[in-house]
């Protein structure tokens, strides 16, 4: 397990994480969201070991990382703009990684590459963009680590190789209970792969919640009422997040399990209701307003 | 994966990753020694095909002194090298990947830089066995070329280790490649900086500042800057002790760059400097030493300007490299006044530090030591028998010529007493003016004193009991020191020095010797004397001589060419009439010195020219003897003997060949700004030119 506690680390005047708290349990796939800024990769990398922080702790299965041999031999970082040697191949990155990390899987590194359509012997500098973050992903799967992290990985992927790489994630985590921590800024990127979710904005944490819990618990009513006094009756004991009014439409979004809040519908007689799920960002945007922040000027 | 094992693959890795550069490093070192050695040997051959001897002598020569290509070489491999390998710092994305691994930051620099330096190594020791090969074929293996070689390669490695840490050390202190490399050009010059910069401070600013003193007191200058390494050659002193103390401090560079390389924070990438704390441990010394070598600068470029544009340089530079720094700093011009008041102070300091150089505030001229504090004192009179050659033996057995300031590195004497007291003549003939600038505007523009008598100069040398070695050099009146510089003379010790005569014919350097007099008329050769008992009998003089002696002018002046060594041994050796027992051998063989001291008569003199050099311009102007600047505008008066006949007479009577003055000029002091060109009728009839000068105090 990943425990990070109070951590805050400034650059010079500038406060980049803010006394951070947050866990993240082996064999989930921890997402870390937030704009430009954030925090997230200063996050990550002090993860990583790259970085220390100024106060608080990273402890990785019980022990400090930063400077941990025995620590980081079970993490990889994939930074937003991951490092090849000059004119290197891919053999030549694999040969190096594979001198590093014991576990690294040799035979799974050529079926992936052939299986992403990479060759292994062309110059890394002449991939594309996508092409050298998929190489990175095959590196960091085939180190075999327990903790894989991940900064802005799916940047620049294309939907396919993204699905790809995400149903390589979920073959890792059942077969060897891998860990992924993913930043991005791009929420709709991790709304099918993420198990749990950290906001961050402006260096702290707004929250971190399980996906699965976030979603179940919150839900958007779409109802035109007879009158006041049933819309009144309606809101009676419902947790309301946000209020939208368009007309006669009006739109709540309400904390309550699917089962609890069709009860309550059913039970009114109202000219039309609807309940809908609620995409990531929009839950998202209730939860962050409910802390009071205005999520447009946050979100991108 | 045991730690070996990802060490090895790391280290394995990290060459495989620089074999271009390991090609490059190589060429770059086949080229600078064997190849150019062979160049040279080939070269020197044309010119020594006689001489197997002396081609191999200047081959180890060539490796000595002339190794410096062959250093620079080593420095600029040491640099590169450094940002080859740890020039990743800079880059985000490269601290990302390494310090993400699990390898600790004290095992990854280690790998670095191993893998950077030992196959450097191992290339220069294969250029010195390339050498070695080329000596071989060339036929120069010798002891001395050997050993030349082993020196220049030892010298070769250690001036690369030295610019190799420098430049990492740099590395680890900085942000970005642009201001790693100006680092590392600071760390490389400062300590040279600072050492010329303080003597010049020194050499401008105070009256008994030796020159000769630089290298002792810049020793911390030559073990930091690996220039320096370059420039030591086996002959140097304390030579075991420097190389300890450079490989000593080769592991110290090497901990600290480790060090700062674990403190290094990865997120200094794109910084200037990575620790806050540095930009005001690299500014303060860098803004005092720019005030100061500005205003130096100045005042050395424009001597004729007030003091005030001293002080205005001085605030202008100290000030210019404070916005330099701080824009190299914050990377922008906004805020490039920053922290004014440590510029205030720094200018503060340095403005102290001036003002303590210029007015001497810490007695630097007065430094006189306590008896009980000094171990040994030496000294060389520098204005005694100052002809007399100094010889050395090289390591070849070829006789070279030495250094006279090599007798202020013996302990001549124990008890200071004398040596002291001339010291404190020197001291009670110092300049009065305070002001170092207005001294050196003084010299420059001021009036020259013509008529200044020539004063004894000599330099000092304490050896202190605390181990200190203090010099100082200073100008008194003669008549005030005579007696003291007499009993420093007459000592045995100090002759022991100075006079090589006998040791040189005990070594067979004379092979043939001769003397002249005045006129250059040959006394005798060595068809006429035995050169052996000559020398037995000069040397016996040379012991006996006092100083008094070497007031009256000598008869004649000796020569001697050792053919071995194509030197005269004997130039700057003369016999005067109180040599008693060479006259007296002399006289054995039929030679009377007498005849050769005679001198000029009024009536074999048929013109004086007078040359004074002290005459103005407007008095030249006005004698009107020539039309054009020349030699002849110099000419002051042209006495001739039918129009002049008293005054060559007064001339004649005073006047002292100019050939025999030089060597003790200032026992028999002249007016050195006249010069009589004398033509006269020789015995035989020749008409003769000869020159002399006017004893002090007379006047043509």
């Amino acid at each position: 397990m990943i425990e990070i506690r109070n951590v805050s680390k400034h650059f010079d005047r500038i406060e980049a994480v803010k006394e951070i708290t947050a866990n993240m349990e082996e064999g989930t796939v921890f997402g870390l969201v937030g704009t430009n800024g954030a925090g997230k990769s200063t996050l990550l990398r002090m993860i990583s070991g790259v970085i220390k922080p100024d106060s608080g702790e990273i402890l990785i299965d019980g022990e400090n990382v930063y400077e941990n041999e025995a620590v980081k031999r079970n993490i990889f970082y994939i930074s937003d703009e991951q490092h090849f040697f000059p004119s290197a191949t891919p053999e030549q990155m694999r040969r190096f990684y594979a001198g590093i990390y014991e576990g690294f899987d040799n035979d799974r590194f050529y079926e992936l590459m052939s299986k992403f359509n990479l060759s292994t012997t062309r110059r890394i500098m002449t991939f594309s963009k996508g092409m050298k973050k998929q190489l990175s992903v095959i590196l960091g799967v085939c180190a075999g680590t327990k903790y894989l992290l991940c900064d802005e990985t799916f940047d620049g992927l294309d939907p396919v190789v993204r699905q790809a790489v995400k149903r390589l994630f979920a073959a890792d985590m059942a077969d060897r209970n891998m860990t992924p921590v993913i930043a991005s800024h791009n929420l709709r990127e991790l709304e099918d792969i993420c198990d749990h979710v950290g906001l961050l904005h402006a260096g702290g944490i707004l929250f971190s919640k399980d996906m699965d819990d976030m979603k179940l618990n919150i839900h958007k009513i779409q109802c035109v009422f007879r009158d006041d006094a049933q819309r009144e009756q309606f809101t009676e004991g419902l947790q309301v997040l946000t209020t939208e009014q368009r007309g006669s439409l009006y739109t709540f979004t309400v904390r309550g399990s699917l089962e609890e809040l069709s009860g309550k519908v059913e039970d009114m007689d109202m000219i039309f209701s609807e309940i809908l799920p609620l995409s990531l960002e929009e839950i998202f945007i209730s939860e962050t307003e409910v802390v009071g922040y205005d999520i447009k000027n946050i979100m991108e | 994966m045991t730690s070996k094992t990802s060490w090895n693959n790391f280290f394995k890795n990290e060459i495989r990753s620089r074999i271009w550069m390991y090609i490059g490093w190589a060429m770059a070192l086949i080229f600078s020694m064997p190849v150019i050695l062979l160049m040279t040997i080939d070269t020197f051959r044309l010119n020594y095909y006689y001489d197997p001897g002396a081609l191999t002598a200047d081959v180890a020569m060539f490796l000595g002194s002339g190794y410096g290509f062959y250093g620079f070489v080593a420095i600029g491999l040491g640099i590169l090298t450094a940002f080859f390998c740890f020039s990743f710092v800079y880059m985000k994305s490269a601290v990302d990947l390494y310090h993400s691994l699990p390898v600790r930051r004290g095992k990854l620099f280690a790998i670095r830089y191993l893998s950077g330096a030992l196959p450097t190594v191992v290339l220069q020791l294969l250029a010195a066995i390339l050498s070695f090969a080329v000596l071989a074929i060339r036929g120069c293996v010798a002891v001395i070329t050997v050993k030349a070689l082993l020196f220049a390669t030892l010298q070769s490695i250690m001036t690369f280790f030295m610019a190799y840490n420098i430049a990492i050390i740099a590395i680890m202190l900085t942000g970005t490649l642009i201001v790693g490399v100006l680092g590392t050009g600071t760390l490389l010059c400062f300590t040279f900086f600072v050492t010329l910069l303080l003597q010049s401070y020194r050499s401008s600013c105070f009256q008994t500042y030796y020159f000769g003193s630089a290298e002792s007191e810049s020793i911390w200058h030559m073990l930091l800057n690996p220039l320096a390494i370059v420039f030591i050659n086996s002959e140097n002193d304390r030579l075991a002790l420097r190389l300890v103390l450079i490989a000593l401090e080769l592991v110290l560079f090497f901990v600290l760059g480790m060090f700062l390389y674990r403190k290094r924070p990865s997120e200094s990438v794109g910084k200037s400097l990575c620790h806050g704390i540095s930009k005001h441990i690299i500014r303060i010394p860098l803004v005092i030493l720019a005030a100061l070598a500005g205003g130096l600068f100045v005042s050395f470029i424009l001597t004729s300007l007030p003091t005030a544009w001293y002080w205005t340089a001085f605030v202008i530079s100290g000030l210019l490299a404070h916005v330099v720094l701080e824009l190299i700093f914050e990377q922008e011009f906004a805020g490039i006044l920053r922290h004014p008041v440590q510029l205030m102070i720094c200018l503060l300091i340095a403005g102290f530090v001036s003002v303590s150089f210029q007015y001497d505030l810490f007695g630097y001229d007065r430094y006189l030591p306590n008896r009980e504090q000094v171990a040994s004192v030496s000294i060389r009179l520098g204005s005694v028998e100052n002809e007399v050659p100094h010889f050395e033996t090289g390591e070849d057995g070829e006789l070279q010529y030495g250094d006279y300031d090599e007798i202020l590195k013996e302990d001549l004497f124990t008890d200071p007493g004398t040596v002291l007291n001339l010291a404190k003549a020197g001291i009670a003939d110092l300049n009065p003016e305070r002001s170092a600038i207005k001294r050196r505007q003084s010299q420059m523009y001021g009036s020259p004193d013509y008529d200044a008598k020539e004063k004894m100069n000599y330099v000092i040398r304490y050896r202190l009991k605390s181990g200190r070695e203090v010099y100082r050099t200073y100008n008194a009146e003669a008549d005030s020191v005579l007696s003291d510089a007499a009993a420093v003379y007459e000592s045995e010790p100090y002759k022991n020095f100075i006079y090589q005569a006998g040791k040189l014919s005990a070594d067979g350097r004379i092979d043939a010797i001769e003397a002249r007099n005045w006129e250059d008329s040959l006394a005798f050769d060595g068809t006429m004397i035995n050169v052996n008992d000559l020398i037995a009998a000069y040397e016996k003089d040379l012991a006996a001589r006092k100083l008094s002696d070497l007031a009256a002018y000598p008869i004649l002046r000796l020569s001697s060419t050792d053919f071995e060594d194509y030197m005269d041994v004997m130039s700057g050796y003369y016999i005067y009439e109180s040599d008693e027992n060479t006259v007296r051998y002399l006289k054995s063989v039929g030679i009377d010195v007498q005849t050769f001291s005679k001198r000029l008569t009024p009536e074999e003199i048929r013109q004086i020219k007078v040359y004074d050099y002290a005459r103005s311009s407007e008095e030249v102007m006005e004698s009107k003897v020539a039309a054009t600047f020349s030699y002849d505008d110099g000419c002051a008066a042209t006495y001739t003997k039918e129009e002049n006949a008293a005054e060559i007479e007064r001339l004649c009577a005073i006047m002292v060949p100019s050939n025999l003055s030089y060597n003790n000029s200032v026992l028999h002091p002249t007016v050195t700004h006249v010069d009589l060109e004398v033509a006269y009728t020789d015995g035989n009839g020749n008409e003769r030119i000869a020159y002399f000068l006017l004893p002090y105090g007379e006047t043509y």
